[in-house]
């Protein structure tokens, strides 16, 4: 009995807080590293799909109510460091052997706003380096040659 | 000053070049000395156009240059830097990254852009017991069209922390003997940053700053001289930080600034050092860490020749001469002192406030072939290099021994090169017209906790044409 109200609650509260379509974030570089921080009291519900050679997910949460769902299939190694400070936390961690994948070696960078914060992404060669800033701890610059 | 490819910003190489008897280290320098011998009123030592300023002993000029000039860059894309501070499980904030991309710059280079600098300069010397008493002020505005990329344009200008007043004061200087204060000439730049009228990869910044040269006169060879010069100057004109990675905090100290010089009619030797000071506040508002210090420094060397082609090949060539200069530059958390592009900054710091300085060099050989009095023609290679990198941090601490700590550093490197040509004919006395076109080579690559990133490279062409009168 106890425990049916807890996932109900669980439930109840995931509706309410994001209200929103999951954020999906995916990477398929040979080494991925996806850093989720969004801001506190921040409520978050992502979901990071890595594949690839070298994963790594890095998420601490700190908003009423946060989720997070990790799946990773990483032919040397998976690994995924979750802190949740919420009401409500929800994680999923998935981790096997990637035995189908091709990397990605498309490179670039995009920033952007997301509902949950800061959204930065870098591919580069085999590198796919991912960060989810709050407002509190997005510090970004930009510079190079004038145009 | 951080360099861009802005070509207004060559234009101040012009002012120092319209009046090079303004530089006190400049050798050889015998204007003060023959007007010395010849009496202070005698204003025709220092050359054509000055005047006796009443009966006050001080001969004057004042000088106008103008200049207009269209230009067209064809760069498509370019690569561009992000610094940023990395979440992490065990600082809460700080592990510093940086990552390279192109970036399109389609939309901002889709139309020519015109441009204009203006310089008017004023000059008063006279003799004293102690020496040549000189005033010297170069004003400036120079500002071109520049598209922001979504049909909105701007007129950036030569503005000093965004005052065109600071700006405007190109040069303002007083030297008494060898002593020199104000707004002038650093001392650890050369002449000239190639002979092309836009500029090559070389530092050359007006900055506050108080110097002192000595100067030696009395060496063997005929027509030869030396000085030794050392200054203190503004070091914020030369910071390169961005903000994220790096943060400059209120410095203790000026840069220390030294330089030799060694020249006859014909040639002149530079060498030149500085020490910069790093106190490091980024750090400290990221992620609580204490402010880092550290010192980084910069050194140059440099000649220029001077050549008359008929001593060489005979009458064949006959009214041809031709001057050509080499620099190269090193420096270790001083960036600003290459007259490089913004592609690094000085330093980074880490979470922890830990300092690690970025290194690179600069070179650039030019020459300038004067083909008749008043045709002339130069060509100008310039490269570069930068390096930045971090320590390692962690990410995350893991759980030893089971599970190990993620750590992340970063390795990136800039390395670019430019090749400029020119031609300047001079239509009337005083009034040049010139056309320039350059082609510039850049590449980035990196590595992210010791994975390869990809490398990236660009090229593009630029041109320029442009108009100049002086008065």
């Amino acid at each position: 009995m106890s425990r049916g109200l807890t996932i109900l609650f669980l439930l109840s509260g995931f509706c309410g807080a994001a209200g929103a379509q999951p954020l999906d974030l995916r990477q398929n570089h040979t080494v991925n590293y996806a850093i989720v921080e969004p801001g506190a009291g921040v409520s978050s519900d992502v979901e990071v799909r890595q594949t690839g050679k070298d994963n790594t997910t890095i998420a601490v949460e700190n908003g009423a109510y946060n989720s997070l769902e990790v799946d990773q299939r990483g032919r040397d190694a998976n690994y995924t460091h979750i802190e949740q400070f919420g009401l409500a936390n929800n994680a999923v961690v998935i981790q096997q052997y990637d035995f189908r994948n091709k990397d990605n070696t498309n490179s670039g960078y995009i920033g952007e706003t997301t509902p949950y914060g800061y959204l930065s992404e870098f591919n580069s060669g085999g590198v796919s380096i991912l960060a989810l800033t709050g407002a509190g701890n997005t510090l970004v610059s930009s510079f190079g040659r004038n145009h | 000053m951080r360099r861009g490819a802005a070509i207004y910003v060559a234009m101040a190489a012009l002012g120092t070049l319209a009046a090079p008897q303004a530089r006190s280290a400049d050798l050889p320098g015998a204007a003060a000395a023959a007007a010395e011998k010849k009496g202070a009123t005698d204003c025709t030592v220092y050359g054509a156009k000055f005047f006796a300023l009443g009966d006050t002993g001080f001969c004057a000029k004042f000088g106008l240059d103008l200049m207009g000039f269209v230009a067209k860059d064809f760069a498509k894309q370019d690569i561009a830097m992000v610094g940023q501070r990395l979440p992490s499980a065990s600082y809460g904030a700080g592990p510093p990254i940086l990552y390279y991309y192109k970036k399109d710059f389609g939309e901002q280079t889709r139309n020519p852009y015109p441009g204009l600098d203006a310089q008017a300069s004023f000059m008063a010397a006279r003799q004293t017991d102690l020496g040549p008493l000189v005033a010297f002020v170069n004003l400036r505005l120079a500002g071109q069209v520049q598209n922001y990329g979504d049909e909105t344009r701007y007129i950036a200008n030569n503005s000093v922390d965004g005052s065109i007043f600071k700006g405007m004061f190109d040069q303002a200087w007083v030297r008494l003997g060898g002593l020199e204060a104000g707004i002038q000439p650093s001392m650890f730049g050369f002449a000239r940053w190639g002979y092309t009228v836009t500029p090559g990869y070389s530092s050359l910044v007006d900055t506050p700053a108080v110097s002192y040269t000595y100067r030696i006169d009395d060496i063997p060879a005929k027509g030869e001289a030396a000085t030794v010069s050392v200054a203190i100057e503004d070091p914020d004109r030369r910071d390169m930080a961005d903000g994220a990675l790096s943060e400059y905090g209120s410095v203790r100290w000026p840069d220390f600034v030294a330089q030799a010089r060694f020249g006859g009619p014909s040639f002149l030797f530079h060498i030149a050092g500085a020490a910069h000071e790093i106190r490091d506040r980024a750090a400290a508002d990221c992620c609580g860490a204490s402010v880092g210090e550290a010192w980084g420094g910069a050194g140059t060397l440099a000649s220029e020749l001077h050549v008359k082609w008929s001593d060489v090949f005979g009458d064949a060539a006959a009214g041809m001469y031709g001057r050509l200069m080499i620099q190269g530059a090193v420096a270790r958390g001083a960036i600003g002192y290459l007259g490089v592009p913004f592609f690094a900054t000085d330093y980074v710091a880490d979470a922890d406030g830990a300092i690690h300085m970025s290194q690179g060099y600069s070179a650039i050989v030019s020459y300038e072939h004067l083909w008749t009095p008043t045709l002339k023609s130069s060509l100008t290679y310039s490269l570069f290099e930068t390096s930045q990198t971090s320590g390692a941090a962690l990410l995350s601490p893991g759980l030893p021994p089971l599970i190990p700590a993620v750590p992340m550093w970063f390795d990136v490197k800039v390395h670019g090169s430019e090749l400029q040509a020119g031609i300047e004919d001079m239509v009337q006395p005083d009034l040049m017209i010139g056309f320039e076109a350059s082609y510039t080579w850049t590449s980035a690559h990196g590595a992210y906790a010791g994975a390869a990133a990809a490398p990236l490279d660009v090229s593009f062409p630029a041109v320029a044409a442009y108009v100049r009168r002086v008065f």
